[in-house]
């Protein structure tokens, strides 16, 4: 059967059109910036298409090896901290799921936990606990603080609990271990949620800038986004006055430099979305019951 | 049903954990630092046996003596955002030509505490280090505030004795070019806590005008606001760069972008400050009036008649009309895209015309310091004499390592010494470093009048009048690339855009900043009293609200006696008691 197309369907295309659209535009200007050459691109004559294109930023990154490093630096923290994100995550989550007959501490750590996330310690008290216990310039200073995500937990214990109990009876029954039970049962099932919050964690350890700021002392030792970051951080012209000043500045003004680091450094998230798609169309709710 | 409920509390709660992620995100940029100082000292460690003790006095009190073993301190260090190490070397951030210099002339060595880029990130580290109370031996402080809290924390060196007894010559020459002044502002008590680094007077900003322009129209060089005024009008409606009627704008400011204002910077870009000072009102400074009290420049009758030349110019549309809504990259795709030929900057904006150049190369740029006042000078104020500040934690053993580290940096940077030297540190130095990469962990400062001295040496030497090795390491390489544009002009080749620009800043613009005859103004005062901390940004954000609202014609001009009103009323008042106050002391 065939829906008339009414005017509230046009409303919405055109909306999300224009949220899509708003999305895409300032990306795809970026990539233009970036094949184009740099005084067009100061210039502004620069919009959607690369204005004398060449290859001449992309031949620059190339050559940058701290680029590159940033950049391992950045895989290797996300590989590690999604893997210990979505381990503890799950490992949390799943016990919390139990009811307060099969698990009577439940409310209690639940309500601490939820605390700790509403009321977190602060910048500074986070900053001495991690130059205390020595994780200051090392990688894990970007991924033990921020180990277990409780929003994520929350998410994925709701989830848990949305899945019928017959099914985990059923695996009891048959003589699995609660553990058996977690890997063989809930998980398989929960893939829509598993897939969504190892995104989260992905994403949010690609772009996450501010931890290295704080906690890594060698700028070689900076992940991706960070050393993006001093590379296009605005430059406060007033405080141009002398000459080191002035080149620092024109390094860091070359527009069509900068958006080829920036498109290069959006390519593997791009590349992720994928392959974890066909999890989101099914949805993390509606993939949850078949009763 | 209940299985239904939960499904949609899942979802609720999966957005809302992405929208307080997105808050926490934005919240992360201005969190702000307590900058509650907890003192922390290390205790030194033991200094080394008596046979060496008289090389160890020697190093100690004299500018250039060695010490007897390598001496490693630690240090807050500034890098640039993309180091390029010379190919083929092993060179690191603690180990590379800066730190060899040090190292073979002082025998010293640094280890980096933290390394950040200039600016926000360097901030946000250094007041980390203070609110832990782990601070580095030596490290660099931005701002007066933070100096002076470090000060009354007892948590820095007095480096008066190491001053007088390691000074070089050239150092206190160097501070004697701009009478001492920024020795006076890191003295506390009569004791000298830091060492500060200089400003360089950018001197007034200049007028730069499209000169191809100009010819085409046969316009005449400008003197007075009528004939800027003039040949803005004529820019524009005359339309000489082809853009089509109504693309070409007047001129460019900048409106409140990114710590930026139109007026109040030293030596900035698209301001107007030149406006102001014509009718001696000096925006954004502490001035001191006849009886000698001081006085906040923005809010005094004579910023009205400045502001009135500009609310007019806008009217008759001389002004770019989309001022409120322009960023500095706005402002430089204008000009590169010649759909603007006026604005006011310092002698470097060559570096915002030359993708003008490079787009076409019949651009052509010319600075004039104008308007002059009746005795056919322009008003200028001066720069707040320091930039930065170099401090040495409490309790470090070597506090004169930073001064005779900071010899070196200067005796190498700031005289002909890199040429007489013929160390193969040395050449190293010159060949590779030379203002190449920025790892300096200690770096040195220049003259007062930086700007006029270079031209003057590259000029001369442009002239056959000078040798080219009797000038500093860096005005060298300026004077060899502006040699490469000349010869270039003389064949009738195109010269390289390097070329071109260094040519611009250092012998078009800097003929003009040392050619020109200027009042100079010296304001008063640049630190920060108690009421400061509390009420300032309020008030700067009120100012440059009407400035902004009178400029653009939303308000009437006698809605500055109102501004003014408030503004003593915010707190405006108080504030310049205090600041009076501490003049006084």
């Amino acid at each position: 059967m065939r829906k008339k197309i009414n005017i509230s369907d046009v409303i919405i295309f055109l909306v999300v059109l224009v949220m899509g659209l708003s999305c895409l535009l300032p990306l795809w200007n970026v990539v233009a910036l970036s094949f184009s050459d740099s005084a067009s691109a100061t210039a502004n004559r620069v919009r959607f298409l690369p204005v004398n294109f060449n290859l001449n930023a992309y031949k620059k990154i190339m050559e940058d090896a701290q680029f590159w490093k940033s950049f391992m630096i950045s895989v290797v923290r996300v590989i590690l901290g999604t893997v210990i994100n979505m381990l503890l995550t799950i490992l949390m989550a799943y016990p919390l799921s139990k009811s307060k007959k099969e698990f009577r501490a439940q409310g209690i750590y639940m309500k601490l936990a939820i605390f700790a996330m509403l009321f977190p310690a602060g910048m500074i008290p986070l900053f001495m606990v991690v130059k205390d216990v020595g994780l200051m310039d090392t990688i894990w200073s970007m991924i033990i603080p921020a180990a277990v995500p409780i929003g994520n937990v929350i998410l994925l214990m709701n989830f848990f609990r949305g899945i019928p109990k017959s099914l985990e009876e059923a695996a009891e029954i048959d003589g699995a271990s609660p553990f058996q039970v977690l890997w063989k049962v809930m998980l398989p099932m929960s893939l829509p949620a598993l897939a969504t919050l190892s995104l989260f964690c992905i994403v949010g350890h690609w772009n996450d800038y501010f931890t290295a700021i704080l906690y890594i002392n060698r700028t070689v030792n900076y992940p991706l986004q960070t050393y993006i970051r001093q590379i296009t951080a605005a430059f406060d012209m007033s405080k141009i006055t002398n000459i080191e000043l002035l080149k620092q500045y024109l390094q860091v003004s070359s527009r069509n430099l900068n958006s080829a680091k920036i498109v290069v450094s959006v390519i593997p998230l791009l590349l992720i979305y994928p392959f974890l798609q066909k999890y989101f169309v099914t949805g993390i709710v509606m993939g949850a019951v078949k009763e | 049903m209940g299985r239904n409920l939960r499904e949609k509390l899942t979802a609720i709660l999966l957005v809302t954990c992405m929208t307080s992620i997105m808050l926490v995100g934005c919240s992360n940029n201005d969190s702000e630092v307590s900058k509650s100082a907890i003192g922390q000292k290390d205790s030194t460690s033991d200094t080394s046996g008596d046979s060496t003790e008289d090389a160890w006095m020697l190093a100690k009190t004299t500018p250039d003596a060695p010490y007897p073993e390598t001496v490693i301190y630690t240090v807050g260090a500034t890098v640039t955002s993309s180091i390029k190490f010379p190919e083929g070397s092993n060179d690191t951030t603690t180990d590379n030509g800066y730190t060899r210099l040090y190292k073979e002339k002082i025998n010293i060595q640094n280890t980096n505490k933290f390394e950040a880029s200039d600016g926000e990130d360097y901030i946000q580290k250094v007041s980390m280090a203070i609110t832990t109370g782990d601070l580095p031996d030596i490290m660099r402080v931005d701002d007066y505030a933070t100096f002076k809290e470090l000060v009354d924390n007892d948590l820095i060196e007095d480096l008066t004795d190491a001053y007088n007894n390691c000074a070089s010559d050239l150092m206190k020459e160097i501070y004697a070019s701009n009478n001492n002044k920024a020795l006076d502002m890191a003295t506390v008590d009569g004791k000298l806590y830091a060492i500060p680094t200089t400003q360089i007077s950018g001197g007034p900003e200049l007028l730069w005008l499209r000169g191809d322009w100009m010819d085409k129209l046969g316009l005449s060089e400008p003197k007075t606001l009528d004939d800027i005024a003039n040949i803005i009008q004529e820019f524009i409606e005359k339309d000489p760069g082809k853009n089509g009627s109504g693309k070409t704008v007047g001129l460019a400011l900048i409106p409140k972008y990114n710590n930026q204002f139109l007026y109040g910077s030293y030596a900035g870009g698209y301001q107007a400050n030149n406006i102001f000072t014509i009718y001696g009102a000096f925006p954004k400074q502490w001035i001191a009036q006849a009886d000698g009290s001081a006085v906040y420049g923005s809010v005094q009758p004579e910023m009205k008649q400045g502001l009135a030349v500009l609310s007019d110019w806008y009217k008759r549309g001389l002004i770019d009309q989309q001022i409120a809504v322009r960023t500095e990259d706005d402002l430089k795709g204008l000009i590169g895209n010649g759909q603007c030929g006026s604005f006011f900057a310092g002698w470097w904006a060559p570096y915002h015309t030359v993708s003008s150049y490079t787009l076409n190369p019949d651009a052509e740029w010319r600075a004039y310091a104008v308007p002059v006042g009746k005795d056919g000078k322009v008003t200028a104020y001066t720069n707040n004499p320091v930039q930065n500040y170099f401090v040495v934690r409490k309790g470090y053993e070597h506090p004169e390592l930073l001064i005779k580290g900071k010899n070196v940096s200067l005796a190498y940077n700031q005289s002909s010494q890199a040429f007489s030297d013929t160390s193969d540190t040395v050449k190293y130095y010159r060949d590779t470093v030379n203002g190449q990469y920025g790892l300096d962990p200690l770096g040195g400062f220049d003259y007062y009048n930086a700007a006029q001295l270079s031209y003057q040496h590259i000029s001369e030497a442009l002239e056959g009048k000078r040798d080219e090795h009797d000038m500093t390491m860096y005005e060298n390489t300026l004077y060899e690339s502006c040699k490469r544009y000349q010869e270039a002009i003389d064949n009738n080749q195109k010269p390289e855009t390097d070329d071109w620009l260094n040519y611009q800043c250092r012998i078009a613009g800097g003929k003009v900043l040392n050619d020109t005859q200027m009042n100079l103004v010296d304001p008063v005062f640049y630190n920060q009293t108690e009421t400061m901390k509390l009420k300032w940004a309020t008030l700067v954000k009120m100012e440059e609200e009407t400035m902004l609202k009178i400029l653009t014609n939303q308000e009437n001009i006698d809605y500055f006696d109102k501004f003014v009103k408030d503004w003593k009323a915010a707190g405006g008042d108080q504030i310049t008691q205090e600041v009076n106050a501490a003049i006084a002391k």
